[in-house]
Parts: structure tokens; sequence; C-alpha cells
């Protein structure tokens, strides 16, 4: 399998060419085009309960779709809803975190999990999981806007809307940004406070800012 | 006339220079900024030809879809700025009167006054989603401005090649075409995320774009005000 | 306070570092990382009734958050709703600012909302920020950020408009296009004199009419 990633970092997109047999798995709905033989098939992201999820994912799907090659020379372009920049990281036994939206692919040796990421996420009604990356493979994932990458050694406070994804190392608390009044009035929603060493994958856009910049000019 | 495509990183939008009885055509509201000297008149009707441009409905919105044409009046020079609706790319095609481009409703931004613009309705409607799809059809000689939500890509088709239809922004009038699905079974299309495809086959041009609107609207709209 | 402002111009991000005890203000919700060390206090900016004009006539948002640094070199990073630049301005005086675009800016600045009626038509017009004051003010646009020196006359339909120099006189008109109802934002400056304007290459009145259906339906009580 040959694969590059064009387009960054404005717009990330990935192409994948196999050979026969080989296999991609990415996030549902990421196919941009394709080899037209090339077989497709949706699977399920282990580790969570289906319509639990959907409710409350905002329209983010837990479905992967496997790619098959039948023939050598066939190709597929990938890209997220989200325009913004695709990087890789390539595991070798170990683990990856992920948020929700930010995972874009995996070769077949990646194993996906997610899991829930705290009580006051879920009430925040944002998407509260992350997934879980690990095996041995490559695993590419894609911010919404730029990617900025922090080697953290201390502390970072983040809006959850601005993760992408961190290293297993790094610890996380979610929390408010101070007292009773910031939580309900500060309009940073949650926040994740970093700890630790590690690195960090940050993006400088987030939908929920998107969403209320947008809002005062949604008439009717 | 001079096009001029400013590009400045994720975004890009086209300059068109006009002089005396120069005319240029977009999708209404494309306008962005232009000389005070420049008269818009908003138009069902494409020059040459006579053909009728009939204001086609969106099923989508409800919304029709209009032109607008600019022109400019008192001697001197004018110019238009058209900018896209959605982040993007903006490319210019040729048309050299012998092939004609079948464009994306959503991906047409504008074309010189010689290059006749016909709707198309293809009636392609999105399995679960009840959208719709419509194509413009470009003839003539001159400029077909497209614009792209993200990168627009060119792919010589030689043989096949499958296109999500939100990925779609113009192909050649010589591909033959088939809609379709894309995985094996129309469950399995639904549960991978992916909708409607187009098939192409034959050699010709096809223009795609690396983001789909209308992913990024179903993303972005359920966190927006309610609507009546 | 420094600043640097990077990723431009597509999903530019500005970083600030303050002094200890130097102060930032910027709308709620910009916030995207900080380090530790800083302290967030939640005002609504002029008091109560200034914020609920701001928020009522031009939707920003009703509430501001300050942060004050415990130390120096702590670090702030604020993230735009819209895809796009930001612009940094040293403000000494007046500057017009689209709603929506403003980010972020020093203690000294002070914002307000203005609406400006297009005559004849009740109801409709313009509603834009005055901001006012000394210090450093950051604004964001959705698109890159074209900088346009007018010296006679020049048309920008309102929704590209992002920001203008006090210098420049404009006058409102519609635009002749076939709008539903919808639309009746789509308004043109007709800018005369000298001054900047500072035009975005996109315009959130059109993305708005764009997303329109994607929006979640009232429920109806019939």
């Amino acid at each position: 399998m040959q694969t590059r990633i064009i387009g960054n970092p404005d717009y990330g997109e990935l192409i994948a060419d196999l050979s026969a047999g080989e296999r991609i798995l990415a996030v549902s709905g990421a196919m941009n085009w394709m080899s037209t033989d090339l077989g497709m098939k949706a699977r399920l992201m282990g580790g969570f309960v289906r319509s639990f999820a959907r409710k409350f994912l905002g329209g983010a799907s837990l479905f992967i779709s496997e790619f098959t090659a039948p023939r050598d020379g066939s190709r597929v372009s990938l890209a997220p809803t989200l325009p913004g920049a695709i990087q890789s990281i390539t595991l070798d036994g170990g683990t990856f975190w992920l948020t929700a939206g930010s995972f874009l692919a995996a070769t077949p040796g990646i194993e996906l999990r997610t899991k829930f990421y705290g009580f006051r996420a879920f009430l925040s009604g944002k998407g509260a999981f992350l997934i879980q990356a690990s095996g041995k493979g490559e695993v590419w994932f894609n911010a919404y806007g730029a990617l900025v990458e922090r080697e953290l050694d201390g502390e970072l406070v983040v809006d959850t809307g601005h993760v992408c994804a961190f290293d297993p190392s790094v610890d996380y608390k979610i929390g408010g940004m101070g007292g009773v009044k910031q939580t309900l009035f500060s309009g940073e929603g949650l926040v994740l406070k970093f700890s630790g060493r590690g690195r960090i994958y940050l993006q400088t856009r987030n939908m929920g800012g998107t969403a209320s910049w947008l809002s005062p000019f949604c008439r009717g | 006339m001079q096009i001029d495509i400013l590009s400045r990183g994720a975004f890009r939008s086209a300059l068109v220079r006009l002089s005396d009885g120069e005319s240029f055509i977009s999708e209404s509201g494309a306008m962005y900024r232009a000389s005070s000297n420049v008269d818009i008149d908003v138009t069902t009707r494409t020059k040459g030809k006579g053909s009728f441009l009939r204001g086609v409905k969106r099923l989508l919105g409800g919304e029709s879809f209009f032109l607008s044409k600019y022109s400019v009046t008192g001697g001197a020079a004018g110019e238009v700025g058209l900018a896209p609706t959605l982040p993007g790319e903006v490319h210019r095609i040729e048309l050299d009167g012998a092939s004609e481009w079948i464009t994306a409703g959503g991906s047409y931004l504008g074309s010189g006054g010689d290059v006749e613009i016909d709707t198309q309705f293809q009636g392609v409607k999105g399995f679960f989603t009840g959208e719709s799809v419509f194509f413009l059809v470009a003839r003539g000689r001159g400029p077909l401005l497209v614009s792209a939500f993200g990168t627009v890509r060119e792919i010589e088709v030689d043989g096949e090649l499958t296109v999500d239809t939100s990925h779609l922004v113009a192909y050649e009038g010589s591909l033959h075409y088939r809609v379709g699905k894309i995985a094996g079974s129309w469950v399995q299309s639904f549960l991978s995320g992916e909708g409607l495809a187009i098939h192409f086959t034959g050699r010709g041009r096809v223009y795609v774009q690396s983001h789909a609107p209308n992913e990024f609207g179903r993303r972005l709209g359920p966190l927006l005000p309610q609507r009546n | 306070m420094l600043h640097r402002i990077d990723h431009t111009p597509s999903y530019s991000l500005l970083e600030v570092t303050l002094d200890s005890g130097e102060t930032v203000v910027s709308d709620a919700g910009a916030m995207a990382w900080m380090d530790p060390g800083i302290d967030v206090k939640t005002t609504t900016r002029g008091g109560i009734l200034k914020g609920l004009k701001r928020a009522f006539l031009s939707g920003e948002s009703f509430f501001q958050n300050t942060y004050t640094a415990r130390r120096s070199g702590a670090r702030i990073g604020f993230a735009p709703g819209p895809a796009g630049d930001i612009r940094h301005l040293p403000l000494r005086g007046e500057l017009f600012l689209q709603k929506g675009a403003y980010l972020a800016s020093s203690e000294g600045v002070q914002c307000d909302a203005k609406f400006d009626g297009l005559r004849g038509f009740f109801n409709e017009g313009l509603f834009i920020l005055r901001v006012t004051g000394s210090g450093d003010l950051f604004f964001n646009s959705f698109g890159d950020i074209q900088e346009v020196e007018v010296s006679g006359e020049y048309v920008v339909d309102n929704g590209y408009a992002v920001a203008w120099e006090p210098s420049l006189s404009y006058r409102l008109s519609k635009a002749r296009k076939i709008r539903s109802f919808l639309f009746s934002d789509q308004i043109l400056l007709r800018f005369s004199g000298r001054g900047r304007v500072w035009v975005q290459s996109r315009s959130p009145h059109a993305l708005a009419s764009w997303v329109y259906p994607f929006r979640p339906r009232k429920k109806n009580n019939s």
C-alpha cells in the first residue's frame, strides 16, 4: 500500500493506492472518489452501544468503511467532513487517543475502541467519547483548521472542541473553567486540563465556535 | 475581459475586469465587491441563442436559481469580484466551442457573456436525505468559473471512475455516467455513510472537490437556531 | 502584551502572552487553550444595559471574559468561529466592525453596537460594532482579508465588509437581486471618501442562507 497526504494544511486529503487484497479502514462518509471496482463494506467500531451513541453524537457515525482492493492499482481518496490538516502516526503496539471526528483512517492492524470521556461532557450534549487506537500500523487523523502539535511538559487548559488527539502518557481532567459562574456563563463550555508529559494535538477551529459566530446571521 | 483568481490560503475568489461592452454572468448574489460603474441586472435569459433559463427550484431549500449579469457603463473599465459561499478554490475552465461541460449547480460560480448556460435538472435525489442535485450545462466559447468546497482537482478518466455525488464539481460532456450506490447493497451504503455515487465511463475530464458541502451542512445545521 | 498570529490566512489563531497582572478581553467562547496561572472573570463589559444592547442588536455574546495573568509569560490562544484570518490593529480612535468580527482586545478598548437603518425599509439595515479607545484590537474574518485603500468610491456587499475606518462615509442601498425575505440583509455599502476598508472573501450572510435547509425545524403546535 502506498499512501500520500495532499492538500495540507488547508484541505488535507488522503490518497491510498492498494495492491490486490490490501485493505484500508476509514471513518464512514470519508470516500471522495475511488476505482469503480474497489470493494467497500461497512463495519461497526467496537466497544459502544450503537443507538445510545448515535443519539448524542450530533450526526457523527461510529461506522467504519473497509475498502478492499480486488486488483493492483486500486485507488481511493479519503477526506474528513471538516476542512483542515491531516497527519499520520505510526503505532508499534502502543495506543493513541483521538477525539470523535478526528479519526480518519487506519491500516488493518489497528484496533479501534470507543471510550466515554466523562459524565459532564455527556451532559453538555457534545459528542462524549474518545477513540482509542492500538496495535501495529498507521493511523491518520484530522484537524478542523490547522493542526498544532504541542510537546506538553506541565499543564495546559484546552477547550474540549479544540482537542484532536493525544499520547496516552498525558493525563487529562474534564471540568469547567473556573467557579460555577464561569462554567455556566463564560461560554467556554467544558475544558480539558492536561498535565504530564507527552504530545497533544490541537486544532485551531471548533464547530461550536463556528455555530456561535453564524447564529446571529440566521433568520427565519 | 480579464479574470484574476485571487488566491490566499484556503480561499479563492475571482476578480473579473470588464471593458465597455463586455458582460459576465454569475449566480445571483456571488458579487462581493465592485467598482461603482458596474451595472447589475438579474436575468433568466442567456445571450445569443435566446434560450430561456428557467428558474429551477432547488427542492432542498425552495430557492430558485437566478443569474445576475454584470456590464460596465460609461466607457471606463470596471471590475466585479465574485465569491463562492463556502471556503475553497475557484477554477477556470475554458470552453472552446467544441466540448460542453456539466457543472453541479452549487459549483457554478460564473461565466463569460458568450457562454450559454442551461439548467438540466437531473432529478437525482439523495436516497436518504431527500436532497436533490441539479446540474447546469455550459456550451459555447469563453470562461466558465467553478467553485469547490476545498480543493478542485482534475481527474482524467480513461476507463472507469466512481465519484461520491457530493464531491462532484463538473465533468466533460463526452463522459458516460450512471448513478448508483457505492457499496454492494443499499443497506451497506447507508451504514457506511456514503450516499449516491456517479460511475463514469469513457474518456474525459472530471473535476472533484476535496470536501462535501452537504456533510458540512449536516454537521453545522443542528447546532444553529431552529427555523420555521 | 505580546501577540502572534499563526496559521494565516486560512485558520488563523491568535496567541497572546501576558505580563504578570496584565489583562486581555475577549468574547466568551473565543479561548482555545491557555497556560495555567490565568484568572478568568466573566462580565457584561460595560454593564448589563450595554451588554444587552450589544447582544440584541448585533448578536455578539452578552458576556465577555477578562483574562488576567498571575505570572509573566502566561499565554492564551484565541480562535475565531469562522475559517479565515485575524488582523491586529493598534487602535487610536474608532473603527467599525461587522458583527461577529470582534475577537479580542486590550483593556483600553470599548465596544458598542450600532444600527444603521436603510431608508425606506422598516427593520432592515446594518448591525455593526463601533470600537473605540486606545489599545490593541484583534478582529477576524470569514475568508481571507483584502485591505482596500478607498480614494473616491467603492462598493462592497455588506456581508463582505468586515471593518472600515470612520473617515469613510457610506451609503446603503439594496442590491438589485432577487431575494426572499431570508436575504433582506443583503445590502450594498457604497463607500466614499478616503480610508481603509477591510474586505473578506466570504460572507456570513451567504453561508447562513446556504445552511438554512440543514437547520432543525421548530415544532409546530398544531
